[in-house]
């Protein structure tokens, strides 16, 4: 499952950044693998979607969004 | 001749640099509430005693790999001795109340090899937030002297001036830069690269790519080169994680802060476009309707004026 997917107040940990530009831009803020990351609030086109990780309100493209895979189980 | 220092202003974007610099320097820059205000270098005089000090506000950036023109001026003025602006001091300032990711800038520069200090910012916000932060453990991780202050509020700011005059003599040594097993075997090409320069100094020129070499067998661009770069960043966030798990408590707060209230209604997928189209609809109201009482009393008033001078003023060939 992505990030994209996930529905508004759900919680997921990040498992994989597929794009390794994205990878390098989110590694700046200290988002990494194992993060646990909560949908904030979606647009009313769905597009973009903003996250909290900890302390972080990250607002992110549908687009990169997909390109995080997502692990649920924890 | 009096002695000149350059002191540059780094930190994250809308952490209150501006506010600092104009706090510091008792000019009216313009600051704004929002990321990316400042987008040029911003410089300011400081006249102390002995000495004159020439203030650089830097633009914001996370990370001292730049991915904006803005970013990249920064990155220039930290790592090229020969910028004009090249600091002998650097004031990081964070955003206490967030400081997880303030802190990576401050470790890359710290590992420059500048003398530096951190100014916690906004500081006055963290009881409000439950937030307690003990400084003497950054400090002692950092290896820079760590004050708090209050740059809206002007709390602090005399504390850190006295600290800014003095300046330890001692240069920092590369607390924070470990490189990995990969990244250790090409180090010394980048090393011989880019002058004799300072390891994390020559990491930074080749990592940002501020000049192509071919004699280096990794690119930074290239997916090798770039897993390189996210594996030393993220080497220094379990750093910065570690040493945030010892100096900073956070009580739970039962009420939630007032920002996120208001995000409830305005980053609704309704309200939100409901309460945006009123507001506009009102400055629209606002210009074009209700400006006219105002408009008609300013020129009400000026037509009494005008009649009341003529009245006043003695019969002369200037009040006909």
């Amino acid at each position: 499952m992505n990030l994209a997917q996930l529905g508004k107040g759900k919680k997921g940990r990040i498992l994989e950044i597929r794009s390794s530009k994205l990878k390098k831009a989110l590694s700046d803020f200290g988002v990494l693998p194992g993060a646990e990351i909560e949908v904030t609030a979606i647009a009313l086109t769905g597009d973009p979607i903003a996250y909290t990780i900890g302390e972080l309100l990250l607002t992110l493209r549908k687009q990169d969004a997909k390109q995080i895979e997502l692990d649920l189980s924890a | 001749m009096r002695k000149e220092i350059t002191v540059a202003l780094a930190g994250k974007p809308n952490c209150g640099k501006s506010t600092l610099f104009n706090e510091l320097t008792g000019l009216n820059q313009k600051t704004g509430n929002f990321p990316g205000v400042t987008v040029e270098r911003k410089t300011g005089i400081i006249e102390t005693g002995e000495e004159t000090i020439r203030l650089i506000d830097l633009p914001g950036a996370y990370s001292i790999f730049p991915r904006s023109e803005d970013e990249r001026i920064t990155t220039k003025v930290l790592t090229d001795p020969s910028d004009k602006d090249y600091p002998d001091f650097v004031v990081l300032v964070a955003d206490a109340t967030n400081l997880r990711n303030c802190l990576l800038l401050a470790l890359q520069v710290i590992d420059l090899g500048h003398k530096a200090i951190l100014a916690l910012n906004m500081s006055d916000l963290l009881p409000g937030k439950g937030i307690e932060i003990q400084s003497e453990i950054l400090s002692d991780f950092l290896g820079i002297p760590v004050v708090t202050i209050s740059g809206l509020k002007g709390q602090g700011i005399k504390n850190l001036k006295s600290q800014i005059q003095q300046i330890s003599s001692q240069a920092t040594p590369e607390r924070f830069f470990r490189p990995g097993e990969k990244l250790s075997v090409i180090l010394p090409q980048i090393i011989s690269a880019f002058g004799h320069g300072k390891p994390f100094e020559s990491y930074v020129k080749w990592a940002s790519g501020q000049k192509a070499v071919e004699a280096i067998s990794i690119q930074p661009e290239s997916d090798e080169g770039e897993a390189l770069i996210i594996g030393e960043t993220l080497d220094k966030y379990s750093l910065i994680d570690e040493v945030l798990a010892k100096a900073v408590k956070r009580k739970p707060l039962f009420r939630k802060a007032l920002t996120q209230k208001i995000d409830r209604w305005v980053l609704h997928p309704f309200w939100g476009y409901l309460i945006f189209i009123v507001i506009l609809a009102c400055m629209f109201q606002a210009l074009f309707a209700w400006a006219e009482y105002p408009m008609g009393w300013i020129d009400s008033g000026f037509g009494h004026l005008g009649k009341w001078i003529q009245d006043t003023l003695p019969d002369a060939w200037y009040s006909r």
